[in-house]
């Protein structure tokens, strides 16, 4: 288990981080979610001992990160991970198996087969995705019980993304705990057993998330000939998609009269549909980048 | 096998050819100087390739912890930072002992050749002290480089630190006192010292004269300077390389890349070598000079021209300070005529 404690941190003067406490259990996987700046990459190095918290404390199964022996279960692939330039997949390797000695050869080697990545080669001749995928293979070969990742999907081509979440589920079907850092919303919606959104140097409660999740609505509507977008103006829209004489839209408000609105537009099917969590998510985070009230 | 023994048997793997390179510069530095003949020998050449490792692998060792990509993944592995830092400092020290073995063996020789009569053992004694000394020396630049945020910035304050006693003796305690012994001498001084009082044995006759380290004669000349050089060194030596640990543990990796803004590097150094060359001016050519070196200093330091309010403060008061001294100081160094 994994405990975030008051967690605070200022660069000089200025503060990124306010105050956080989180716990994660064993085996949840969590997104960590928020705009470029916000403090995703700041908070995992915090929680991972790159930087010492300006204040408060975090602990893995009671032992505190600042203690080498702790981070031994623990593995953080950074944004941009260290490699000498000369260093190949192999050098790679064996780099890792100093430090995590039961790192696993075989599964090390065929992610890099399967990834079609050319072992004797220098990381610095990789393209940022090759690198990526060595990487991840370590990361995997490593198989620890606390995996933090910063911007996982970053530079990952579709089918290389597929089988990384993949593997990240069957890491957490096995105990292992996964914090994974992301911009975009849609790599991770409906792949985290939990999301945080980090804004404004804290992170939003998942109350208020729930709260929001009760006051939208979704709707699919269908007419008989192809409505206009004004017809809805009485409703306070959070998204609209159009195909044709078929309408989606997510409305802010009472339900029963966001109903009789709709009816009163006469159409001929209306269906209510469930709120995804990512499109929660996405709405929020619109709203912070557009400076709008956070939940 | 614990992971700091795997780690420092696989940074010595990472390291070996550098080990190589600097082995087959020894053998060709410490034959060459084996061949000048029995009058010229001098031991210094052993003070002398260890002063250069000294200032040297601290760099190497230690440079790559300059770069926050970097420390995104070493100080997320397994290890404590202190012992990581141990082994790098182990690393570096074992390539020390290895370049100054090679040193012994050829210095070695020549003694053999030349006083056939000298007890081999006390070369080894020799060799064991200066190797001591050379590494308290190492640990001492080890700490000096990993005040800088950058490597640009450690490798500055190595040369200052190197700089500064010279500066403190020649310019400033030269205005007050008239003996050499009063000095305080530099680690590497006080090695030469040493060096000297063991070569003083091994030749039978009290100093060499034809050789670097003038300062040093005088030094090795007066048992209770000596002794007080000596001390004073080895206590600022030892209680940087543990300090030098301390700090590495909690070493703000936000601030690696940016402003190297630690207190012994050039937050004072700058003001100290301010004050210190203050007696060495006597022309306004030489005040001006001095006010523009102080403002390029902080330039380098703050990595902009925009310098912050406390550092005009330095510069102000180093102007002020200047002025007054001009003013009590003998005709000599009096500025713009005051005498």
């Amino acid at each position: 288990m994994i405990v975030v404690s008051n967690l605070s941190h200022s660069f000089g003067d200025k503060q990124v981080l306010d105050n956080l406490s989180l716990t994660v259990k064993d085996g949840e996987i969590l997104g960590l979610i928020g705009v470029n700046g916000a403090g995703k990459s700041t908070f995992l190095r915090l929680i991972s001992g790159v930087m010492t918290p300006s204040c408060g404390e975090v602990w893995y199964d009671g032992l505190p990160v600042s203690k080498g022996e702790t981070r031994r279960n623990l593995f953080f692939l950074p944004d941009d991970p260290f490699y000498e330039v000369a260093m190949n997949c192999n050098a790679l390797f064996e780099l890792y198996q100093t430090f995590y000695p039961d790192i696993q050869r075989e599964v090390f080697k065929d992610l890099i087969t399967f990834a079609g990545l050319p072992v004797h080669k220098p990381l610095s001749s990789f393209s940022k995705g090759m690198r990526r995928q060595a990487f991840t293979a370590i990361a995997f070969a490593i198989a620890p019980k606390y995996l933090l990742l910063d911007e996982a999907f970053d530079g990952l081509d579709p089918l290389a993304r597929e089988r990384f979440k993949g593997m990240v589920r069957e890491l957490a079907n096995r105990g292992s705990t996964i914090i994974i850092s992301s911009h975009a919303l849609k790599e991770l919606d409906g792949f985290c057993d939990n999301y945080l959104i980090l804004s404004d140097k804290q992170f939003i409660s998942p109350d208020h998330v729930a709260a929001k999740i009760s006051m939208l609505v979704k709707y699919q509507i269908v007419f008989d000939t192809e409505p206009k977008r004004t017809m809805f103006e009485a409703l306070k829209l959070r998204h609209y998609q159009q195909s044709g004489r078929v309408v989606t839209l997510i409305a802010e408000g009472d339900e029963q009269l966001i109903r009789r609105r709709i009816d009163a537009l006469q159409p001929i099917l209306v269906d209510r549909l469930e709120i995804e969590p990512g499109e929660i998510l996405i709405d929020t985070m619109e709203e912070l980048t557009k400076g709008g009230d956070s939940l | 096998m614990s992971i700091e023994m795997r780690y420092f048997g696989y940074h010595f793997w990472q390291t070996r050819i550098r080990l190589v390179i600097m082995s087959v510069l020894a053998i060709l530095y410490f034959s060459q100087l084996a061949e000048i003949g029995a009058d010229i020998l001098s031991l210094d050449s052993m003070v002398t390739a260890g002063a250069i490792l000294a200032l040297y692998i601290p760099i190497l060792e230690f440079r790559m912890f300059n770069t926050r990509r970097n420390l995104d993944t070493w100080f997320s592995l397994p290890i404590d930072r202190w012992k990581m830092a141990l082994v790098h400092v182990l690393n570096g020290a074992l390539h020390i002992a290895v370049v100054l073995a090679i040193g012994m063996i050829f210095e070695g020789m020549h003694v053999s050749t030349n006083a056939p009569s000298y007890n081999i053992f006390q070369l080894f004694v020799y060799y064991i002290t200066i190797l001591a000394l050379t590494l308290l020396a190492y640990g001492f630049f080890c700490f000096v480089f990993t005040q800088g945020n950058s490597t640009t910035d450690g490798t500055l304050f190595i040369f200052d630190y190197l700089l500064l006693p010279g500066v403190f003796n020649g310019i400033f305690l030269n205005r007050f006192y008239d003996s050499s012994p009063r000095y305080f001498y530099g680690i590497f001084t006080t090695i030469g010292s040493v060096s000297r009082k063991f070569e003083a044995t091994f030749w039978k006759q009290p100093y060499h004269y034809d050789s670097i380290w003038n300062l040093g004669y005088e030094l090795g000349g007066d048992p209770y300077y000596f002794a007080v050089n000596l001390l004073l060194n080895v206590l600022i030596c030892a209680a940087a390389t543990v300090l030098m640990f301390r700090m590495f543990s909690c070493k703000h990796t936000e601030k690696v890349e940016d402003v190297s803004d630690s207190w012994f590097g050039y937050r004072t150094l700058i003001p100290v070598m301010a004050v210190l060359t203050i007696s060495s001016v006597s022309s306004l050519a030489g005040y001006m000079f001095r006010l523009l070196f102080i403002y390029v200093a902080y330039v380098i330091y703050r990595k902009g021209v925009h310098l912050k309010r406390s550092d005009a403060y330095v510069i102000f008061g180093y102007a002020v300070l200047l002025l007054l001294f001009s003013c009590l100081a003998p005709g000599e160094f009096s500025l713009f005529g005051i005498y």
